[in-house]
Formats: C-alpha cells, structure tokens, sequence
C-alpha cells in the first residue's frame, strides 16, 4: 500500500521529528510512503481569521498537488479537519475545484484514524514504560468524531501507564489566532489545561495535534513545569531498534 | 464599537469573579450531564427540534399569521414592531393612557435587549423586576451577567450587602432569608400592580398560546393579577405545532437547568373569559423584529434563530467559564451572543464577537436545537474581514499580510524561501528563548507562553526519498 | 403600525427558501408500568408531598393531616365544582349555608374529624387570596414522566387561587393520570381548558443565588398532590 504524507506547514517547520515519526510506524507497517515536496499548507490560518480568498489560493495549490495522488495521510486533526470539511466549502457549488476538493478530501485520513480504521491496527510494536496522558483536540474530536483511535493506539503501547486526566476534551485555549488575538483568555484557558494534565499524575501529555502542544508546551515551559509534550506519532514511533 | 478584549482583562484579573462563576458553572454543567444522559434518545430530539425550526424559519410569515389569527379569536390583540423603540412607545402610550404608573416584570432577555427598564424609566414608569435573579441585578444596576441565572456572578454575601444597602435588610449568609426578602417586597408589587409584562418562550401558531416557563412562580403573577398582561415575543420563537412543545420542553428544561421539567409551564390563551374569576381584561402579544428579519434573509445564518435561548452554551464555553457575561458587551454573551450580537446590530460595532472564541465546538455539542456555532463564526469572521478591509478610511495591514502569506504558501518554491528567512531572523531577534518579544502578533504570544525554538533544518529538508520504504 | 412593514421584511427573506417539511413523526417518550409510583417518585424529588388515597375512603383522613402540617384551620377550595367532585360526605350544620355570599362550614367524618371547608368565598381579591392558608384544586390531568399535574381554569374559578397561598394541595383522579407531555397535548385543546393553563410540579423554586435551592419564592411552598381513584 502507499500513502502520501501531508505532513502540514507547522510540522515541516517547527516539528520535524514527528513527521519522521509518522514514516517511521508507517514503513514499520509495511506502507510505502511518498513526500510530494510541492506540498505546503491547507489555507487554515487564513481561513480561521476570515480570509476566505486568500485561504482558497493556498488551498488550489494544495489541490494541485493532491489531484493525483492515491490516500493522503495527515498527522494533524485540524488540518485534516481543515482539508474534509472546510476545503470544498472555499469553491464555488458546482465548479470543478469544489468536486476535486470534495474526492480528495475522502481519501484524506488523519494518521490515528488510518492506522486503527484503515489499516486496523491497534498498535505499532512502540514501547514507552512511562506515565502519559492524552488531550482531545477540538477539531479532531468534534469535527471528525476521531475519539478511540488514538486511545486504543496509546493503549497499544508497551509497557504504557495510560491516565485519562480530568476533561480530556476541554478545550486547550489555542484556537489559531485566538492565541494573539486574546491571548490572556487563551492562556488562561490553557492554565485550566496545564492544572488538569499536573494532576493526572502524567509525566508526558500526548495530542494529535502540534498547534495544541504547542501552546500547552509554552504554558508548561513559562510556569517551569517538567512534563512534556509529544505528538501521538511520535509516541508510536518508539521502537526499539 | 464593543471591546470584549478590555471587559475580558478586568474579568480575567478579578479573583472573586472568577470564584464565584466557577463552582456555578461546574455545578450547572453537572445538573446537565446528568439530566441529559437520563434521556435515551436525546439525539432523535435534538434532531427534531433542529428540523421543526428550521421549517419554521422558512415560513415564519405564515405561521406568525396564523398565531396571529388565533390569538385575536381568542380575545388577545397583537401588536407588530420593527424594533424596540416601537415597543417601547406602544407600552408607555397604553400605560399612560389608563395611568399605569408600575409594571411588575418576568424575565425577558428580549425586554433586556430592547433596553426596556430604561425606557420606562424614561416615561416615568416604574418597572418592577419579580424574578429574584433580575431584581438583584436591578437593584446593582447592572446588566444580565447570563441568560438563565442573571445574578450568577455575585455570591451570597455580595447579594446580601447589596439588599443591606439598597433595602435595609439586616446582614445574612442566609440564601433562604435573602429569599425570603425579596419575597416579601416583590409581593407587594404584585398585590397592587395594574400591569403586567412577561417574556414568551414559544409561540404556538396552530393554538394561539404563549409559552412561559419558570420555576418561581413571578411569570405567573405577572401575567394573571394586572388588569393588562403584554407578552413580549420575539418573531422567531413561533413554532407551528402544540405537539411540538413536549420535545421543545424537554430539550430546554434539561439544557438549562438540568431538570426534567420546571416548576410551571405557563401557557396563555389569551385574556380572561367571562366566566373566569380572574385573570388580566386585556392581553396583547407584541411581536418584535429587532433585526430578526435581517437574519433570516441569509439561508445558512437564519439557524441562528433557532435558539431557545437555554443558556447551556454558555456554561460548556472555555471563553465563557473565564471572562463570564459582562465582558462581552451585549445582551447575549457566550457563543450565542457571539453569533447572535454583529448579525442584530453590524460587523462594525461588534467586530470581535466572532473572534472571541477558540472554535472548539463545545457550544455545538450542546445545543439542543443544534445551531452550527463554530461554522456561523467563521462565516461571520469572513464578512467582519470584508467590511472592514473594503472600507476606504481602513488601512488593511492585516489584510496584506495575509495575502503576502498566501502568495508565500501558495507555492513550495516560495514557501521554502520563506522558511529560510524565518531560521535566519531567529537568531537576530531570538535572543534567548521564551524572552518577551515586543513584536505584534508574536508579543500577544510570549506575554504568556514560550515559544517554541526553531529547529535548524525542517522536514522537507531531512526527508530523505529512501526512507519512503521499500 | 408596522405590521405590513415587518411581514413584508419576513416574506422577502423567507422567499426564495427551499423548505424541508415539518417531521411528522415524534420522538419516543417514555410510558410507565406503574405510573402512579413514578409520579410519586418525580413528584417528592422536587419536595412535592404524595398522598395515595385510592383504595379506601382515606380522603378526608388524608385532608386533616394536610391541615395539621400547614398548621392552619380551613381548606379553600377552589370551586363549588371541586367540592362536591370529591364527594366527600358532609354534613351542615348551617341549613342556610349554600346561599350564602361566603360559605364555611364544618365536616364532620365518623365523629373523629372536623374541620372547615369554605367555598365560593367572597371578596375574590389579590389581598384575601394571598392571605389564604390552604386552597385545593382538582387537576383534569396528571404527568407520570414529570410529577406534573395540570391546572386549568374553568368557568367559576380563577387563577390566583392556586399561586397565591403558602400551600395548594391537588386532587389528582388516578384515571387522568397520563404517562408523558404527548399524552397530555394530544388530548387537549390548548385554548379549551381556559385563557390560562399552567403544568405545575412540585413547589415555586429558585436557585438564583450561588446555584443554592430555595423553594417557595412567589408560589406556593408547600405542595400536596392526592391521588385518587
């Protein structure tokens, strides 16, 4: 089988390892994985403050790039939020682009879904004998409904201590430009957050998304609190070898 | 223009607030939870109440014709304005005209939003608030600080210093004696006042009957002892059906309060029959627009007035549970008065309703009549974007960047070009990570949190083919 | 007045709207094997008190331990009708009573129980009302699901009656007892049952302040619904 990685604008740029880490538990189960290096970005920056036309030219170039490739796999519930919901929506009803974008959002999957639902996997042979816990992303949970996957695939971690910490699903206070646009309310949503994930007991917070543990990451660094953020694939991508 | 971001900085910065508001919110939130999860097919309602608004709202003339038709058989008289001062100069017309000096009041978030008390004030009428919530914030001279529980960011002991100095009552922590206070004055009012004003909750177009649903029993007052009871009805709260009502009721009860069903349900059929004992001799439904038509113009953005006005919003939204109703600005705060506020008044003056959210979709989650909130905001976040960058005197810097930032990702080559910028500027403004960066955008960013560091080659840049696999 | 400008201004709007049909079936609502007790159960979670008086002839028995927790002497009732409906069996002691303005007299029960009952009461005002102790109504329905009885206004009664007291105690005929809301509007004719109809349960409440439950705000504080066969 072979997949091609969106691997979204934020990862290329500040989180490389876990792309890596996605091609790593990909190759590891037997998926071949191509990297169109034309890609770039969905358009959901702009299109999250209202910048409807400017998020549409981006989103072109995205289907362009995509209009010919098999199932695209994206390790980001927003983005692939932003690429099935929101994408065809950009383009006018009936026009061509708006049916491309349509068929290309069914075959985009974010990574949790594809490894569990797709490839129907529960694990990918990683073993971390740590104390973590998870957070549900908004758009990931409530856009795409994606809930269990990453659970069972966390679960499926060996040697794992798995605690679910108190209002998994609250909010973290990014929001994309909410971050700067009310800073001080999002930061003090992500407080509740941080208090939340302290008492879980988890030494490591994992998450879907990079835009989430990015603030959560600022929040936990600023008030000097030593547990980390990782992204789910990088999770899954430690293996032993 | 309403600034959300300056209400949300005091809120943030007041400890007793933020107290008070978050052990309510948790328990409301509980009261819900558990009602709800009673409720075996809650979907199926939810569901059915979106469809039977939605069908309303698509012929709202019709079905307000036809409450119309038979609120008047039944004896009542209806009464139609554009807006609030139109209702205002109907209800200090009728007042002045048979010396009504007092109006004893139920909650009315509609009333809150025409800005009523005020008005009649004006016009030298006495308006009573008789729901122990709205008199509280009436006698703090303040504005609803949430659409069920108005007083829900005062505690006790404020609520009692509050009566102490307003209404001589003696020093309490006593809920109960505060209560109790309150009772006593406000039925005073009741025994002697001539006219009276509720809120509706719905209409029934196929009965005629005004829908009020409380749990202290003022609506009831207010509406049966005045010898005049008007009925403020905002024209989307018409639903078609009585049928319709038992899934209306048990989808807006739950929501807001948690519970099954209040303590009354009020419905009015008009004024008193002839073999009545009692019972107001006139009634008039006043139906108002306010900027409601508007809104049902755009087929997508017309599900905004399928709200029932529960409140459960509200208490599930992150933004809400920390800067609390005041901050926004308006009569409807959370999500609600977010989406509700620019499409009522203009993009103009309330540009950052839209923006004063993360988009988590909690709201939605909740809604019993499921309006797309987070959609509505975006879509909403597109025409504040447009007005504002269209107009002349507006110098679009925002706009520019984006576009800079769409012509930059609208290509790999560029987009590339750009990355190498950013890890060259890094290490020129970056002196040590996590330090306040007193640039726009990035400052909002650091105020608060670190950023993170930029790593030196990106992903594209470390990819290589042979790792594909195979 | 505005009439034709806001149905203009909603006409144009709805216009070109494609409309979905209304939903014809309801949702499911749920239905109870023994619908008296869950009434009961509903009824006493929001402070309601439950009286059974089906089987025997415990009416009046029940009525006197009604008066002793109001701490009052009399029952106001709220029409002539309700009265005689119950069918108490009484027993004058004024000959003269039912023609008068005013009528109290006393009841007795198996030479054990005595207490006033008065009926028709004159002046019906906001200030006596108010002043009222205990009054009793009969409801033409009650709400299993909820612990709901319906209060409705017919010809000769009002609606103050039942608000305005410390206490409103309602008979409730087993028979009218229906298992949900639907039940309920789909055999009623809102608008037939008088110009006002009020689904009460339980005591007037309120937890406006601090979320803390106060009950008996501008309402009745002590509730009693007697079911009867």
């Amino acid at each position: 089988m072979k997949v091609s990685l969106f691997v979204t604008c934020l990862v290329d740029q500040l989180f490389p390892q876990v792309g890596l880490s996605a091609v790593k538990i990909l190759k590891r189960l037997g998926v071949e994985v191509d990297f169109d290096p034309a890609q770039t970005c969905c358009g959901q920056p702009a299109f999250n403050s209202g910048y409807v036309d400017e998020a549409a030219s981006v989103a072109r170039s995205f289907l362009q790039t995509y209009k010919d490739a098999g199932p695209i796999v994206v390790p980001s519930g927003s983005c692939s939020t932003m690429i099935k919901v929101f994408l065809p929506g950009l383009f006018e009803l009936g026009s061509a682009e708006r049916q491309l974008a349509e068929e290309i959002g069914e075959r985009t999957y974010e990574l949790s879904y594809f490894l569990v639902s797709v490839l129907g996997k529960d694990a990918t042979g990683a073993r971390f004998p740590e104390v973590v816990t998870y957070h549900d992303s908004c758009h990931l949970l409530r856009e795409l409904g994606i809930k269990s996957e990453p659970r069972q695939l966390i679960g499926g971690v060996e040697g794992i201590d798995f605690r679910e910490m108190d209002n998994p699903n609250r909010c973290c206070g990014f929001g994309g430009t909410f971050s700067v646009k009310f800073s001080a309310v999002s930061a003090a949503i992500g407080e509740d957050k941080i208090d939340w994930i302290r008492q879980s007991g988890a030494k490591y917070v994992i998450s879907n998304d990079v835009s989430c543990l990015m603030h959560i990451d600022g929040l936990l660094k600023r008030a000097q609190v030593p547990i980390e953020t990782m992204h789910l694939a990088e999770l899954l991508a430690q293996f032993d070898d | 223009m309403i600034r959300i971001r300056l209400g949300a900085a005091s809120a943030l910065d007041n400890p007793q607030l933020q107290k008070n508001m978050s052990a309510v919110i948790r328990t409301a939130l509980h009261s819900r939870d558990n009602s709800v999860a009673e409720v075996a097919n809650w979907e199926t309602l939810r569901q059915y109440a979106h469809d039977v608004k939605e069908h309303t709202l698509a012929r709202l003339d019709s079905y307000l014709k036809q409450l119309e038709k038979r609120v008047v058989e039944q004896g009542g008289k209806v009464v139609w304005v554009e807006n609030g001062e139109e209702a205002l100069s109907f209800i200090t017309r009728l007042a002045h005209e048979k010396n009504m000096t007092k109006v004893v009041k139920s909650k009315t978030m509609l009333g809150e939003e025409i800005h009523l008390n005020k008005g009649l004030e004006a016009a030298h009428i006495e308006p009573v608030e008789t729901d122990l919530g709205e008199y509280i914030i009436q006698l703090a001279k303040e504005t609803p600080f949430h659409i069920i529980a108005p007083a829900l960011h005062k505690s006790r002991q404020e609520v009692s210093d509050l009566f102490t100095e307003k209404v001589n009552m003696p020093p309490t922590d006593d809920v109960q004696q505060i209560t109790a206070t309150a009772r006593r004055i406000l039925r005073a009012h009741f025994l002697t006042a001539r006219l009276g004003i509720t809120g509706v909750n719905f209409g029934v177009a196929a009965t005629g009957t005004l829908v009020v649903v409380e749990n202290e029993g003022n609506a009831r007052l207010s509406a049966s002892v005045p010898e005049v009871h008007i009925a403020l009805m905002g024209i989307e709260k018409v639903i078609p059906r009585a049928a319709d009502l038992s899934v209306f009721l048990k989808l807006l009860t739950r929501s807001a309060t948690g519970q099954k069903i209040t303590s009354y349900v009020n419905f009015i059929n008009g004024p008193r029959r002839p073999e009545e004992l009692d019972g107001p001799a006139e009634f008039y439904l006043v139906l108002i627009d306010n900027g409601r038509s508007k809104i049902l113009a755009d087929s997508f953005l017309r599900q905004t007035l399928a709200c029932i006005r529960c409140g459960a919003c509200l208490n599930v939204c992150p933004v809400y549970q920390r800067i609390g109703g005041h901050a926004y600005g308006s009569t409807y705060p959370g999500p609600i008065g977010a989406i509700l506020t620019p499409q009522l008044l203009s993009e103009e003056e309330a540009p950052e309703h839209p923006y004063a959210s993360s988009l988590c979709g909690a709201c939605y989650e909740t809604c019993p009549v499921k309006i797309e909130i987070p959609h509505i905001l975006l879509k909403l976040r597109e025409r504040v974007q447009r007005k504002k960058n269209d107009k002349a005197s507006h110098i679009p810097l925002e706009k520019w960047s984006m576009q800079i930032w769409a012509w930059g990702m609208s290509s790999s080559r560029r987009f590339a070009w750009f990355a190498r910028l950013m890890r060259a500027a890094q290490g020129w403004f970056l002196k040590e990570k996590g330090s306040r960066i007193e640039l726009p955008v990035l400052n909002g960013w650091t105020r608060h949190r670190d950023l993170p560091t930029i790593p030196k080659k990106s992903f594209r840049e470390v990819f290589k083919p042979e790792e594909k696999g195979n | 007045m505005s009439r034709a400008v806001v149905l203009e201004k909603i006409r144009r709007a709805c216009a070109a709207s494609a409309t979905a049909g209304l939903p014809d079936e309801l949702p499911e609502f749920p239905s109870y094997e023994d619908a008296a007790s869950k009434f009961r159960d509903e009824l006493e979670a929001t402070g309601g008190v439950f009286f059974d008086a089906r089987s025997s002839d415990e009416l009046p028995e029940i009525l006197s331990q009604i008066l002793e927790r109001t701490g009052t002497t009399e029952f106001y009732w709220e029409s002539e009708e309700v009265f005689q409906k119950s069918a108490i069996p009484y027993r004058l002691r004024d000959p003269e009573a039912f023609s008068r303005p005013h009528l109290v007299f006393s009841y007795h029960f198996k030479g054990k129980v005595e207490f006033p009952l008065v009926l028709n009461f004159k002046p019906y005002d906001r200030a006596t009302l108010a002043a009222v102790p205990v009054s009793v109504s009969r409801a033409p329905y009650g709400i299993a699901e909820t612990g709901t009885i319906v209060h409705s206004v017919t010809p000769g009664t009002g609606r103050l009656l039942s608000v305005l007291p410390e206490a409103h105690v309602v008979l409730l005929s087993e028979k009218n007892l229906l298992m949900n809301s639907v039940e309920f509007l789909d055999r009623t004719q809102l608008g037939e049952l008088g110009s006002a109809l009020t689904l009460v349960t339980g005591p007037s409440r309120t937890a406006d302040i601090e979320k803390t439950l106060v009950l008996g705000v501008h309402g009745p504080r002590q509730w009693y619904v007697v079911l009867t066969s």
